[in-house]
């Protein structure tokens, strides 16, 4: 517990409404504080391994992009997510986190390196660009399976998603630029932010062609067709998964134009689809997409292990941005899933408590406030044992049966971020919440009420109504993903505390996260 | 100029979704397919005893309910919509073929099904939701072939007995064709300096067209041609400017009528619920099957953004141009239903390209669903004419220097 | 005469003191307040910059 009632002195404590950092760290008791320094001591020996050694390419960097100085504060997003976590909890988000920054890192450098904006007359930087396929943020990269000896980098996941996670107020230059430009302030700010980084030519331009693709929302479509305008001198592919993802007659017209974009990989890069490495490729999808069930399994029961963003963040990471081909994250899965099951063992046998409440997260989440179900946790011993945004794609891939396969791997489109809840029918999202509900044994849900989703709030009364009749607490917060101008942290944090305080009435753990200023803090 | 003979009539018929000829072709004992996107093949609607209604909700104020329903930030045709289902305004109809193109329609039907709108005992009504692709290569014929006859064809087939054949497909397309041939007619009257038709009076026409039995309104528009080849104009023009109206869902003639209020002559409607695209003629060929072609008109004649291949966003940008000079058009009002996340984009972007690429002057503006009576509009579309009438002036005096 | 100190001892003396000094950058968060002002220069200079406003 981090609230000292004598000292008065708790997690709200360090935060200050004129600092973007933290006043300062926390003292968890001596083996929780050195665990935590000596991973701080590891990131930062990570960070100078691999980006330290080019000094000049990320000075270039940070004056030519704005994005890239979010990236400064990366030990800050390790902080604001293990704030106030002891023992197994602590280490779990340090495992969980630092791959997420493992990948990152490593992202970050693949991009100075290859950059024709930082680097034009670079011959080794034309020569990695040769072989690199750009990507976009919401068009999974799976079907870099079958190609070896390719490289892939989601120029939007690494320019806007990512920092936007990072540094709440990160996107907020992009979105006024493309609403300096006419778009109307009710759309989406995601694909609109990154719109306005192509308005400011603010990506870079680290491959030879683009893949992109008509994913979750219409804002989403929309972005694609100024994305294919602003990389119109590039070749470019738009990968057009079907919607209604439920019906099986889809797959043939999926899987048609998923080949339609290997074809177009291989004639662009002169590579042949490999079978083997696809098969490679796909065991360590499985095996990381195993891990996660165990994970979901384990919290289904009293004693949930790996809660909250620690669960969410890293598999919409290792889906999303590594495409389930990262070793180091597939390493990191297997050992905090061990280390899982060995804990809830000793719960169970020490007959541990569970949590005061149980809640799930559900519908699109703030990119500026990640660390939200850690503040549930900390203030009102609400801890999320489920999110939507972890629940992706994870059936298997069949292995050896080539047809199936790519019936597989559109599903892994199909059934990506946001895609998987929010295509398909309202059976996905308004139905599967109950059957969450259920299976999670929650009768709270985090409804992530995100103002300008028109999508989620398609559904907005029936999800009352419907919640009314099975008795289940929705709490209602808003946010507006990627501004958080239009709804602050701490209006999040208001809207949960109203329904703390007046539904169950309940007092807060530690008081002083009720109410505090965070609008410049990372 | 002398009104129109049939112009009150068929206002009438616009202000209600089941209007006299719905009710009377129903007494026919015809079946209501109601739709809501260019995307549900208008054609394939009008089978055999079947007829489409394009939904509407004319005269929408309060939109409480569905705005608890659906977000406050939704689109308000889609909300008008279901306000108007939940109020029982759709319990007519027979079946409803939605379309899983954008977020807030889709949701709007999703409800609708939902609360079961279509009311009680009505056994054989069916909902869709199709999937409609991104492009219109022949990978996506053939998949929105899957879905139409899954989700539309098989149904009307088996609920309620409607001829699904070949020929039925050709009798229908040559039953629209018509309507799509007199309609031409009229409109291309707008080409003259000084057309015998009004732009309001043609949205009028084409609208219902969309909201009635084909074969009912039929007549109504060949004698209304006929007027209009003899109509006598007046000796001037009593319009300053021409324009082009390019945009999402337009359903309220009242819209057309706020612009040519402000001295514009509205010469072509590109916008949902317009003739371009809708009232052009399908030719079919006998080679290949009829409902083949019909899909693949329909996806290669769609002008909605959700289209995001590059081709098509240029198809549209070219369309523009190519009816903006076909129609001797003095600038283009870009509008979007507020809250239409495809059109926000799409006007956005075109607002930029139009004038820098094609020299088209444009406006660009968002509209509350029903628009006839917004000031802010008018003020804008007033100043949108004006800057219009002193670019020709300043050319005309540049030419007689 | 004194004992001249062992060159071991000199430097696990340092990288005691580097390791002391770390941990208290760390508690202070030194290295975020570091971090802060490099980032506010960084902001302030990106916020200046006129080329982009060109390109809009």
């Amino acid at each position: 517990m981090a609230y000292n009632p004598k000292t008065g002195k708790g997690l709200g404590s360090f935060y200050k409404a004129d600092r973007y950092s933290f006043t300062s760290r926390e003292w968890r008791g001596f083996k929780d504080t050195f665990y935590d320094f000596h991973r701080w001591l590891y990131l930062y020996g990570f960070m100078a391994a691999k980006l330290g050694c080019h000094p000049i390419l990320m000075v270039k960097g940070m004056l030519r992009y704005r994005w890239m100085v979010s990236y400064l504060t990366a030990a800050n997003v390790m902080d604001k997510h293990t704030m106030g976590l002891r023992g197994k909890e602590l280490r779990y988000a340090q495992n969980q986190f630092f791959s997420v920054l493992h990948n990152s890192v490593i992202g970050v450098r693949d991009i100075i390196l290859r950059d024709k904006n930082l680097r034009p007359n670079s011959r080794r930087a034309q020569k990695l660009r040769e072989k690199t396929v750009m990507f976009d943020e919401m068009t999974p990269h799976h079907v870099m399976f079958g190609f070896p000896t390719l490289k892939f980098i989601d120029i939007a996941m690494f320019t806007i998603g990512l920092p936007s996670e990072v540094d709440q107020n990160h996107t907020t230059y992009y979105i006024d630029a493309i609403e300096k430009y006419g778009l109307a302030p009710d759309v989406c700010p995601e694909p609109a932010s990154e719109c306005g980084c192509a308005i400011v030519d603010d990506y870079p331009r680290v491959g030879k062609c683009y893949v992109t693709g008509s994913m979750p929302c219409d804002g989403s479509v929309e972005q694609t067709a100024l994305m294919t305008r602003h990389f119109s001198d590039l070749p470019i592919f738009q990968i057009t998964v079907p919607q209604r993802i439920n019906e099986p007659e889809i797959q043939r017209y999926a899987v048609k134009n998923m080949k339609k974009c290997i074809a177009f990989i291989e004639e662009n890069y002169g590579v042949k689809w490999d079978w083997d490495a696809f098969w490679e490729n796909a065991k360590m999808y499985n095996e990381s997409s195993e891990c996660m069930v165990q994970k979901w399994e384990v919290n289904a029961t009293d004693h949930p292990q790996v809660c909250g963003a620690a669960l969410a963040l890293q598999r919409e990471y290792e889906f999303m941005a590594a495409a389930c081909m990262d070793k180091y994250m597939l390493k990191t899965d297997r050992r905090v899933t061990k280390m899982m099951l060995r804990e809830y063992e000793r719960d169970v046998k020490n007959n541990a408590p569970s949590p005061k409440y149980r809640c799930l997260v559900w519908a699109c989440p703030a990119h500026y406030y990640t660390n939200f179900t850690y503040w549930t946790q900390h203030c009102w011993g609400v801890t999320c044992v489920n999110d939507m945004e972890c629940m992706l794609s994870y059936l298997p891939i069949s292995i050896g049966d080539k047809e199936q396969a790519m019936v597989d791997l559109c599903r892994l489109y199909e059934r990506m971020m946001m895609r998987s809840h929010t295509n398909g029918g309202y059976v996905n999202i308004l139905d599967e919440l109950w059957k969450m509900c259920e299976r999670f044994n929650c009768n709270i849900v985090i409804m992530y009420d995100h103002v300008s989703c028109k999508n989620v709030g398609g559904l907005h009364g029936l999800f009352e109504d419907q919640a009314r009749e099975r008795g289940i607490h929705l709490i209602w917060i808003p946010h507006d993903v990627m501004d958080p101008r239009t709804v602050s942290r701490r209006e999040m944090r208001e809207a949960f505390n109203k329904y703390m305080t007046t539904v169950f009435r309940e007092e807060p753990l530690d008081p002083t996260l009720l109410d505090y200023e965070d609008n410049l803090s990372w | 100029m002398r009104e129109l003979k049939h112009l009150i009539y068929l206002e009438s018929l616009l202000d209600d979704s089941n209007n006299d000829l719905v009710r009377k072709a129903q007494a026919e004992g015809k079946l209501a397919i109601g739709y809501t996107c260019f995307h549900s093949p208008e054609v394939l609607l009008n089978l055999g005893n079947c007829f489409s209604v394009r939904l509407r909700a004319p005269h929408t104020t309060s939109m409480e309910m569905a705005t608890y329903y659906l977000a406050n930030n939704s689109c308000e045709y889609a909300r008008a919509l279901l306000e108007r289902a939940l109020e029982g305004g759709y319990e007519f109809l027979d079946a409803l073929a939605g379309v899983d193109v954008c977020e807030a329609n889709n949701r709007a039907i999703e409800n609708m099904e939902i609360m079961h709108i279509q009311g009680k005992d009505k056994d054989k009504f069916f909902y869709c939701n199709l999937d409609i692709p991104y492009s219109d290569d022949e990978d996506c014929v053939e998949h929105i072939e899957e879905q139409i006859t899954r989700k539309i064809l098989k149904p009307l087939h088996e609920n309620y007995g409607v001829d699904i054949s070949d020929a039925a497909i050709r009798a229908a397309v040559e039953e629209q064709n018509e309507i799509s041939r007199i309609l031409t007619e009229i409109g291309n009257f707008r080409k003259l300096p000084n057309p015998p038709v009004t732009g309001y009076e043609y949205a009028v026409l084409v609208l219902s067209s969309y909201v009635c039995p084909k074969y009912l309104i039929k007549d109504i528009l060949k004698e209304t041609l006929e007027e209009i080849k003899t109509r006598e104009v007046d000796p001037k023009p009593n319009f300053r400017v021409r324009l082009g109206v390019v945009g999402s869902e337009v359903d309220d003639p009242g819209l057309i009528k706020l612009i040519e209020d402000c001295g514009a002559m509205v010469v072509f409607d590109r916008y949902c619920y317009g003739s371009f695209p809708g009232r052009q003629v399908i030719e079919l060929n006998d080679e290949e099957s009829a409902l083949t072609q019909v899909c693949r008109w329909n996806l290669q004649n769609t002008e909605c953004p959700r289209q995001c291949a590059a081709h098509r966003v240029q198809r549209r940008y070219d369309r523009v141009n190519q009816l903006f000079h076909e129609f001797n058009a003095d600038g283009v009002i870009y509008e979007q239903m507020k809250f239409c996340t495809y059109w926000s984009y799409e006007r956005t972007m075109a607002a930029q390209i139009m004038p820098k690429e094609y020299g088209i002057n444009v406006l660009s503006v968002d509209r509350p669903y029903i628009s006839g009576q917004s000031g802010q509009l008018r003020t804008r579309v007033q100043a949108f004419v004006e800057s219009l009438e002193i670019k020709k002036i300043r050319a005309e005096q540049k030419e007689d220097k | 005469m004194k004992k001249k100190m062992a060159w071991y001892w000199i430097v696990l003396i340092v990288l005691a003191a580097l390791y002391v000094l770390a941990f208290i950058a760390y508690m202070c968060n030194a290295d975020m307040k570091l971090v802060e002002s490099l980032y506010k220069s960084l902001m302030k200079y990106h916020n200046n910059r006129t080329d982009i406003e060109e390109r809009i």
